[in-house]
């Protein structure tokens, strides 16, 4: 027995060895990865963040496609949801025929530390909406918020319900009050007011320990021996490279954003309590009466479950879907699964809530939005908004770039 | 010339006489001197032999010289520094002997209490000041050995202020053999207990030093050394407990893949097996860091590192800062100054931007509201 375990234990390293000399040979050639591979343009910039329109493929024809507007979080890229050709929620919404816009949030520099809540949702996050709105014709959108997107997303709805048609879901911490999720339990004990006064913005590395240990041996250890495993097929080490730079590749979180965001929502749990205020107003839940769809997963380990499917009993909408998955966080956006059921799931919810009936023409025209006024200066509408009218629109168009 | 001859048998007669005179007490001072060592010799040694033997021998090499009483004036003065001077060497010797005896004191097998401790080091002193105060009798002058002897004073209070400053450590540092012992056993309790102890220690000593308020020119920069310093401390101090579960986990999580490592035995060994191990080995640590990781024990720990480390932090920025103000760098704090105004500034922008754009558009809203209007009259107007 001893003979034949050492003829064995040489074989295997003969074969180990082997797959690491053609995996080393794959690495080397590999070169720069691409992310982010769906074709869209640039067709906002406000400071550091843009927003990307991408391009319909010419797929389904929708009868009146109401823009979505992707929101995602601050501490990660968004392009994990465009992270390669055959697992790209992007283009998987585009095949289906939605029109798609993207906010990239940027790179906060040192600069930015005392950017707040306020300065995104109440800022940069309305002058989104209001410039989609206008370059699509629209008096509301849709929007799709992701993780801490999502709950700017939720917070945005419930002050401006009246710029958002559809509001979808994904994975989004709404009820911060458990201890199911590790982050849940240490941001408790986080002296964020030290945290935030010493050093300015929250480095995107520090960010990244965190998550790190929150599964310290499956993601610094056994990630990389998978891949030892795999290394010979160049296919199977581009796209754990492409994995490799979405996880490392984690912004700077803006100090005063994050301080509010840790007290009052992690913390504090003010959200759900009714007692969260932004820019002087207090969120009421009560106000988010558009159709939800609710997505998250089951095996959730940075959101967990009990913080996302709260949703329909907080809020005023008679219309919420909650859909639950079994899949992890990343999971959500990347895996077969997602591809298969999630981008059909969503596109269909949003085709179901955005044709616009016919019957409600003269409504829509009475409540057609026009630029350059926000809801907050003035009420009312004018008779230029009633002349104007509603456009209905069939078929894909091609917008003027403003 | 008869005279003269006389003269020259006396001086001749009185020459032989002192060098038979200088001869006879050569010989009695040597005769006494060995008669004196070998009558110490044949008593116990100790370490004062060598002292009582010079001076002993010394002075019976002397005394027939000089007789029995020394002479007052410059002769005697002169003749005691000739004397006490050679005993210095002596006075040196014994001290380092009796230091000695009192170290051996220590390894007695088990750890000195403070008391003893204390007793050791107070017996030293008083040696010491022996041995300081033998070298004041070759002093130049009267003044001169005032001085030093006020000097030797001093040294007396520097000692005791010194005992002062390490006897709270001493005396933590009692209990520190037993927990050793108990960290090579494996109680890993220990371990906390042990940076707890380095901790006390640190409190009652430097501790209290760092804190303690500063005067002078560089208070401020002093301040702040001694303000980062006690953060580090503190710092390394909540780290070291930090590391405790981590150690108490890994040790966990080993005992259980121990156990099932122990079912492997006999088998074959293979790929497939070994990699069924590895899945149970990361797995099963991953359980148990998982569970430790979310502890309230853990997380408090975790609170406490993030609190000193920031606060390390903190201190440290600030101190670079003060050594940036001795260059022509922009610090930290004049760059915060420059972000604030631009971020208040393009808020200003942005507001002042809404409102131009707001009252453009009512502008327009009014200009289209009056236009029909106008037009209309235009329309009416009498031909």
């Amino acid at each position: 027995m001893i003979n034949n375990t050492f003829e064995v234990m040489a074989e295997e390293s003969a074969r180990i060895q082997q797959k690491l000399l053609k995996g080393l040979e794959n690495v080397l050639q590999v070169g720069d990865v691409e992310t982010g591979v769906t074709p869209h343009e640039t067709v906002y910039q406000d400071d550091k963040i843009k927003v990307y329109h991408y391009k319909p493929t010419g797929g389904k024809v929708m009868p009146a496609p109401v823009p979505v507007l992707v929101v995602y979080a601050l501490v990660n890229r968004q392009y994990m949801m465009d992270i390669q050709q055959d697992r790209s929620l992007f283009k998987k919404l585009l095949e289906a025929g939605n029109d798609l816009y993207v906010i990239d949030w940027g790179y906060p520099s040192k600069m930015d530390k005392y950017l707040t809540m306020e300065d995104y949702i109440l800022g940069y996050l309305d002058n989104i909406v209001d410039f989609v709105c206008k370059r699509t014709g629209n008096e509301k959108i849709n929007i799709m918020g992701v993780c801490q997107g999502g709950t700017f997303s939720f917070i945005y709805s419930a002050l401006f319900p009246e710029k958002v048609r559809n509001l979808v879901l994904m994975v989004t911490p709404i009820d911060f009050d458990t201890r199911d999720g590790l982050l849940n339990v240490w941001s408790k004990v986080i002296d964020i007011d030290l945290m935030v006064d010493t050093m300015g913005n929250i480095p995107g590395e520090l960010m990244n320990f965190g998550f790190l240990w929150l599964k310290p041996f499956q993601l610094i250890l056994d990630k990389y021996v998978g891949l030892l495993d795999n290394m010979d097929d160049p296919n199977i080490v581009q796209n754990f490279l492409r994995m490799e730079k979405w996880i490392f590749d984690s912004p700077d979180q803006a100090g005063e954003t994050i301080r509010k965001f840790v007290k009052d929502l992690y913390q504090e749990n003010k959200l759900v309590k009714g007692e969260f205020v932004l820019g002087g107003r207090r969120v009421d839940l009560e106000k988010i009466t558009m159709p939800i769809l609710n997505v998250y997963g089951e095996i959730d380990h940075l959101v967990p479950p009990y913080s996302s499917c709260c949703v329909e009993k907080i809020v005023a909408s008679k219309d919420v879907t909650t859909k639950a998955f079994p899949l992890g966080h990343i999971g959500m956006y990347v895996s077969s699964r997602s591809q298969k059921d999630l981008a059909p799931l969503i596109s269909q919810w949003l085709a179901d809530r955005s044709i616009v009936p016919s019957d409600t023409v003269g409504e829509v025209k009475t409540e057609r939005f026009t630029s350059h006024r926000s809801p907050r200066i003035s009420k009312g509408i004018t008779k230029d908004a009633k002349q104007k009218g509603h456009r209905r629109v069939v078929g894909p168009k091609s917008l003027p770039a403003s | 010339m008869e005279e003269k001859s006389q003269n020259r048998i006396d001086v001749t007669a009185r020459l032989a006489e002192g060098q038979r005179e200088f001869w006879d007490n050569w010989m009695k001072a040597t005769i006494k001197g060995t008669d004196a060592v070998q009558s110490m010799w044949r008593e116990q040694v100790t370490p004062d032999m060598l002292t009582m033997w010079s001076q002993t021998w010394l002075k019976s090499s002397i005394e027939p010289f000089v007789g029995k009483e020394p002479s007052e004036g410059v002769d005697g003065i002169v003749n005691k520094r000739l004397t006490e001077a050679s005993t210095i060497y002596n006075n040196l010797f014994a001290f380092w002997t009796k230091g000695n005896q009192l170290l051996a004191q220590l390894s007695t097998g088990t750890a000195p209490t403070t008391e003893k401790l204390k007793e050791i080091h107070d017996q030293w002193i008083k040696e010491y000041q022996t041995v300081i105060g033998s070298l004041w009798g070759i002093s130049p002058s009267r003044d001169a050995e005032k001085t030093a002897r006020t000097f030797q004073s001093t040294t007396t209070a520097s000692a005791e202020s010194g005992w002062r400053f390490m006897e709270p450590l001493l005396k933590n540092m009692e209990e520190l053999p037993e927990i050793l012992t108990r960290i090579s056993k494996g109680d890993t309790g220990a371990g906390n207990e042990l940076t707890g102890l380095l901790r006390k220690n640190y409190e009652a000593t430097l501790g209290k030093l760092l804190g303690a308020p500063t005067m002078g020119y560089f208070r401020e920069f002093q301040d702040k050394i001694n303000h980062t310093a006690d953060a580090y401390v503190n710092y390394n101090s909540a780290l070291t407990r930090y590391f405790v579960p981590f150690y108490q986990s890994g040790m966990g999580a080993a005992e259980k893949v121990f156990q099932r490592f122990s079912e492997f035995n006999g088998k074959e060994v293979t790929p497939e097996t070994f990699n069924e191990f590895y899945q149970f080995w990361w797995k099963t640590n991953e359980d148990v860091y998982g569970q430790m990781l979310g502890s309230a024990d853990f997380t408090e720990l975790l609170g406490e590192v993030l609190q000193q480390g920031l606060t390390f932090k903190k201190h440290l920025d600030d101190l670079s800062d003060q050594f940036m103000r001795f260059t022509n760098l922009p610090t930290k704090q004049d760059m915060d100054e420059i972000y604030k105004t631009i971020y208040e500034l393009k808020k200003e922008v942005r507001s002042q931007k809404r409102s131009i754009k707001d009252l453009e558009h009512r502008l327009e809203t009014t200009v289209a509201r009056t236009t029909p209007i106008a037009s209309k009259r235009i329309v009416q107007k009498p031909s």
